[in-house]
């Protein structure tokens, strides 16, 4: 567990009175933020060591990102990193915040994760003598396998369902689902019996009546509106209507209550997944009156399909990921749950490492970042005076040679590049930190076996504390 | 107790009872009289004992003995039964004796238990048998309709008024409305006769073909006559496009001639419309302009169509000003609705909106100096999304699969490497290259010598001067040889992908998913398939043709299929929203199109109408749309193998948040949101006056308009018993209520 900053102790102080009580694996949280569309991560996280920085600028042609401190536009933010040798790293410029989570080491990063069935080199690749995940670089159906993080069929159910599946027995009330999405349907949060929770940024809506009737008339009304949905039906879409009504008349009854007297002091911004994010705080504090010792979240942060404008483009929307998050954070602090709650970011995919002219593909493997007081920031020792903490890198960012076009760890020719950490270990880790039992592992993650066998001492990527 | 035994309904007068010819789809191969899974009971008798004909563990006998032990006075005997079914209870003091009849008893669920007063039996009770049989076709409320039957529709059997007020003939005449018209002739269901369709099956063609009805709709399609789905069908393909472009070249028009229109009044609630400057228009004109046409083009197969293609064909564009891109977007589906599909897919190709929104605009070939490569977005999309989909498909929809019983990708990621060098070349036709609203009619055009036209370099770029791509084992087009132009490239790529096997069953399921039915069965998507391959003069991908034969299929019209187990579709929002202000002619007293008199559609805060929605023309998510084909929710229709489209938006938030905002409609008008401009536009319920206190025929026509007469007997006892619960409501509260309640019900949701 990394150390906050002393502003962030001074406000832990000032809010410790009026946080609820939370002891130490009492509560767990896990925040999914989909960034929609493929995420372009090899120019949110990027080789800062000379000869690699000038490989990838090589290789990336006109979107290249500058040096810290070279004085050009967007010049990357550098990281302090404990556990990449002679390597270094740099992050974008629209990510200070971010930068400052990671050097004080309350974020990591988990270098060219993605969807794979088995582990498999660019030999295999080529020469198909391994199987490969359904319908890559396929915006729909790649979103639906970091999911399911099942990535050779058409799963049916996914892995933040049934890993729900497994601990909601932790909560004291599950009337409303411990899978709350912010963004509708998501098939994450679907496991065998737990379902995903609709909420928007004002929390959940109740069935009312705004307008001019009386508060007896609308209430009878809406009893009657209650009563439809309760009939029997035959036809298996009625039924299914009636279910979900019925379901969603109960839950947003619970919820709004529980979600209505909860006060945060901090302020979040105005864009959607700031306001999002406030939402997730909120229930998050609200999980008292919930019932709810484990909660699930998925919030998206759409745009990320740049096949141009990226470099704009992608200022812009990391750059609100980046002051969202931060907002988010000090609610967290503000909460003191800053150690219980982790936020992890998944993508569709990675985007090709060569250009289109301004923009770049869909690809596979990329870079993804975690957030939270939980994660390992690979410290053998306590900082020194006046040093900064600093955090990890872990996965394994391709080196100049892999990262290339035609060769390395490309399986095109346009600079896609192979995973070289499965999906599968990403979220086992966070599941095993969530509460997974070890034994159950196999039943949320059918293919880990092929990448990760279960030992106390060897977590399955690292970037987490147990 | 009424002896209770009727002949069973058979209103077609084929022979066949009626209730065997909804449970058996395919009668003609199965006679009621055949015991199809060989248990000893014919299918008949299997459906009238409420058992499974095609499960031969699912059968009732008659050898379902019980032996007495004393209770209290009473005596009780215990028998495994099927919800509704009546059952003659008998004894018989010797098994091998006469057995008595006793008393009949309907059962209310999978056991029942009869008490049997002593003094009813005439012999020593504690030596006596029991036993239970099913009475055939009985009929316990006597309207003519067996108990069976009144079950398997939805009706009580106990009452001859469940469904249908006894003044409009009650359940039975229910019944009769539901077959008539359920055929494609406008007949009876299963009946060679031609007829006009009932005002229930009416409704119900109108919520597949236009965006519901009236009651002047029903009306009129009625009075066509014999076979009037198809008359009408006829007449509408012939009617030309009402197009979108005329109210916003009038809007232009105004904005440069009338002072009174600013250069910017976004906000001004007092002006009229939401225009904005520099010649661009806020996309509410636009959806303005939609709902003016859902409600009153008279071209309504056209616009429902159009909507569907909108939904496949996806056209997403941040809110904002790109009003004229969205309007000639759209005036491309509908002009093309019912084109040639082939012809549809090269005008979208080269439109300038569809060129931004999936980036080839502006595409230049490979450039290996600079390691820069075409993007590949509209080369994937248009294969993955608008022509033959992911997986090789046989032409009834289903997938072809490998000797591994693996399906089988249309596609590799180097067939897009290579259609993504067609799509190079194509620039905004903007003098200055940058986009343009003013410029959103004018296709794209061509700069050849950003073109990739496999020359040398382009050869050793890719291996191979042609453009080589779809050379699969069920299909291998000619390469595009080298020395082609822009333009012929992308026209020849278009023929290649609607000619793909693949692309007609991909695209007619997925027109028929959003008219008709969620789930066709493979032999329904074959016929139309095979329309789409050929309309029978030749022409491949007559989308008019397509439509016509969905909409007239035994499939859709037919009455079996609609009280199917898993037939319909989710209606989606807009549909429901539409079929609501169509009913009570809101906005009719101002229906011009292509004016600042008619309607206007909401205002700049369209998010909190799309939070509550999830669907709201022109704000795609994606180009997946709101809701993808395959979507399949959770639970019993996934674990069956089936799909639910629409269900993708449908959760805790919007389930909540549409009732909500259907009923600030029926109570307070359609209108825009605080900050928006006049008018409202109002449910007009002055025809309504008559009903408002005649509950049984009021909810009677609500079935019709939001239910297709499916509301069921246990729905509109709510509804009534609400009705009359509350009796301090004006009027005017009245219809209200009775609106609201009909149409929040799933019978109104769901369209079977």
């Amino acid at each position: 567990m990394a150390m906050t900053n002393t502003l962030l102790n001074l406000r832990m102080i000032q809010n410790a009175a009026a946080a609820p009580p939370a002891g130490p694996g009492d509560y767990r949280a896990i925040v999914c933020l989909f960034l929609h569309g493929g995420n372009d991560s090899y120019n949110m996280l990027v080789p800062t060591e000379s000869s690699e920085h000038a490989n990838y600028a090589a290789i990336r042609s006109n979107l290249a990102l500058p040096l810290p401190g070279s004085g050009g536009a967007g010049e990357l933010l550098p990281l302090s990193t404990n556990n990449t040798g002679a390597r270094t790293f740099g992050l974008h410029s629209a990510m200070p915040n971010l930068q400052a989570r990671f050097n004080e080491g309350n974020a990591t990063f988990i270098a060219n994760v993605g969807t794979l069935v088995e582990p498999t080199t660019i030999q295999q690749y080529n020469d198909q003598t391994t199987t490969l995940p359904r319908s890559l670089f396929s915006h729909n159906d790649q979103r639906r396998t970091w999911q399911t993080s099942v990535a050779h069929t058409n799963f049916k159910t996914g892995w933040g369902g049934r890993l729900a599946d497994m601990v909601m027995s932790n909560n004291t009330s599950n009337d409303v689902s411990m899978n709350i999405s912010l963004e509708g349907n998501q098939i994450m949060l679907s496991g065998s019996s737990s379902f995903p929770y609709s909420i928007g940024p004002d929390g959940a809506t109740r069935l009312s009546g705004s307008g001019s009737s009386s508060a007896s008339k609308n209430a009878m009304r809406v009893a009657a509106a209650k009563s439809l949905v309760e009939e029997t039906q035959r036809n298996i879409l009625l039924r299914a209507f009636a279910e979900e009504k019925k379901n969603s008349y109960v839950s947003s009854d619970d919820f709004f209550t529980a979600f209505d007297t909860v006060n945060l002091t901090t302020n979040f911004g105005n864009s959607n997944l700031a306001e999002d994010l406030e939402a997730v705080a909120k229930t998050i504090s609200a999980r008292n009156d919930l019932g709810q010792k484990r909660q699930i979240f998925f919030v998206k942060k759409g745009g990320f399909d740049n096949h141009d404008e990226l470099l704009n483009n992608q200022a812009n929307l990391l750059g609100d990921v980046d002051t969202s998050l931060d907002n988010f954070w000090d609610a967290l602090v503000e909460m003191g749950l800053e150690n219980e709650v982790t936020v992890f970011t998944c993508s569709d995919f990675g985007r090709t490492i060569g250009s289109n002219g301004a923009g770049t593909d869909h690809a596979w493997g990329g870079n993804s970042f975690i957030m939270g007081g939980a994660v390992n920031d690979g410290r053998t020792a306590p900082p020194a005076g006046g040093e900064i903490n600093g955090g990890a890198i872990y996965g394994t960012y391709p080196d100049q040679i892999e990262l290339a076009i035609g060769s390395g760890l490309d399986v095109g020719t346009t600079g896609r590049i192979l995973p070289t950490t499965s999906v599968d270990e990403y979220f086992a880790e966070l599941s095993l930190w969530f509460g997974l039992p070890p034994a159950d592992l196999a039943q949320v993650f059918p293919n880990l076996s092929n990448f990760y066998t279960y030992t106390a001492a060897t977590p399955p990527v690292g970037f987490l504390l147990s | 107790m009424p002896s209770a035994s009727a002949a069973p309904a058979d209103l077609n007068q084929n022979g066949i009872p009626d209730l065997a010819e909804l449970y058996i789809p395919a009668v003609a191969q199965f006679p009621p009289a055949t015991d199809s899974d060989s248990d000893g009971r014919s299918n008949l008798e299997e459906i009238q004992a409420g058992t499974d004909p095609f499960d031969e563990s699912s059968v009732f006998r008659q050898s379902n003995l019980g032996y007495l032990n004393e209770a209290s006075d009473d005596l009780e005997f215990t028998f495994s039964s099927v919800e509704g079914v009546r059952y003659q209870i008998q004894s018989t003091e010797t098994l091998t004796g006469t057995w008595n009849d006793l008393l009949q008893v309907v059962a209310s669920g999978p056991l029942t238990t009869v008490a049997i007063p002593p003094a009813s039996v005439s012999h020593d009770p504690d030596k006596c048998f029991f036993r239970a049989g099913v009475v055939p076709s009985s009929d316990t409320d006597s309207d003519g309709l067996e108990d069976s039957l009144e079950l398997y529709l939805g009706f009580d059997p106990a009452s001859s008024s469940s469904v249908r007020s006894a003044s409009e003939g009650g359940d039975y005449a229910q019944f009769l409305s539901l077959m008539t018209g359920a055929n494609s002739n406008g007949g009876l269901f299963h009946s060679s006769t031609a007829g006009i369709p009932s005002e229930e099956q009416a409704s119900r063609f109108f919520a597949q073909a236009a965006f519901g009805a009236n009651e002047e709709m029903i009306s009129q399609l009625r009075a066509l006559g014999a076979n009037a789905y198809e008359q009408w069908i006829d007449h509408q393909l012939a009617l030309p496009a009402t197009t979108f472009q005329p109210y916003t070249a009038y809007l232009d028009t105004r904005l440069l001639a009338d002072s009174i229109y600013p250069e910017s009044n976004f906000n001004n609630p007092s002006l009229p419309h939401y225009v904005t400057k520099n010649g661009d228009l806020y996309i509410q004109n636009v959806r303005t302009a939609w709902l003016r046409h859902a409600l009153f083009a008279p071209d309504r197969l056209r616009q429902r169509a159009a909507w569907a293609l909108s939904q496949i064909l996806v056209l997403g564009t941040p809110n904002g000003r790109y009003g004229k891109t969205n309007a000639n977007f759209y005036d491309l589906l509908l002009d093309g609705a019912f084109e040639s599909y082939a012809d549809l897919i090269y005008e979208v190709s080269i439109n300038p909106g569809m060129g931004r929104y999936l980036s080839s605009v502006g595409n230049r070939k490979a450039d290996p100096s600079i390691s820069q490569m075409p993007d590949e977005n509209y080369a994937r999309e248009i294969m993955q999304l608008f022509t033959i989909g992911l997986w090789e498909l046989h032409s009834d929809g289903t997938r072809r699969l490998d000797v591994q019983n693996n399906p089988i990708p249309t596609y590799t990621n180097d067939d897009i490497i290579q259609v993504a060098r067609v799509f190079t070349g194509l620039e905004y036709d903007n003098p200055g290259g940058s986009f343009s609203q003013r410029l959103a009619n004018h296709p794209m055009k061509v700069v050849e010598s950003r073109h990739d036209d496999g020359d040398a370099t382009m050869a050793s770029v890719y291996g191979t001067a042609a453009k080589t791509f779809l050379q699969g084992a069920f299909y291998s087009p000619t390469p595009l040889p080298p020395g082609r132009t822009t333009l012929q490239d992308v026209r020849d790529t278009c023929d290649i992908l609607v000619d793909h096997p693949s692309c007609p069953p991909f695209i007619s399921k997925n027109l028929i998913q959003h008219l008709v039915t969620s789930n066709p069965s493979p032999a329904y998507v074959g016929r139309v398939s095979a329309v789409f391959i050929d309309d029978g003069n030749g022409n491949r991908g007559n989308i008019g043709a397509v439509i016509k034969a969905i909409l007239l299929d035994d499939e859709a019209r037919a009455f079996s299929p609609m009280m199917g187990d898993s037939s319909g579709r989710l209606k989606g929002p807009m549909l429901r929203l539409v079929t609501l202000a169509r009913a009570f002619d809101s906005g009719s007293a101002t229906p011009a199109l292509h004016d600042d008199t008619g309607i206007q559609f909401w205002g700049p805060s369209a998010g909190e109408v799309y939070n509550d929605f999830a669907e709201f023309p022109f704000a795609y998510p994606s180009v997946f749309n709101f809701y993808e084909p395959g979507y399949a929710r959770q639970g019993e229709i996934l674990d069956s193998g089936l799909v639910s489209p629409e269900f993708q938006i449908l959760n805790s938030q919007t389930s909540v948040g549409m009732p909500n905002r259907f009923w600030e409609f029926i109570e307070d008008g359609f209108h825009t949101d605080s900050d928006g401009p006049p008018p409202t536009f109002e449910l007009i319920l002055d025809d309504w006056t008559p009903l408002v206190n005649n509950t049984d025929e009021l909810i009677d026509q609500l079935n019709i308009l939001f239910c297709h007469g499916t509301l069921g007997a246990a729905s509109r006892e709510v509804v009534i018993d609400s009705l009359d619960a509350q009796t301090s409501l004006s009027p005017t509260e009245r219809m209200q209520l009775a609106i609201y309640l009909v149409m929040t019900s799933p019978e109104a949701a769901v369209l079977r």
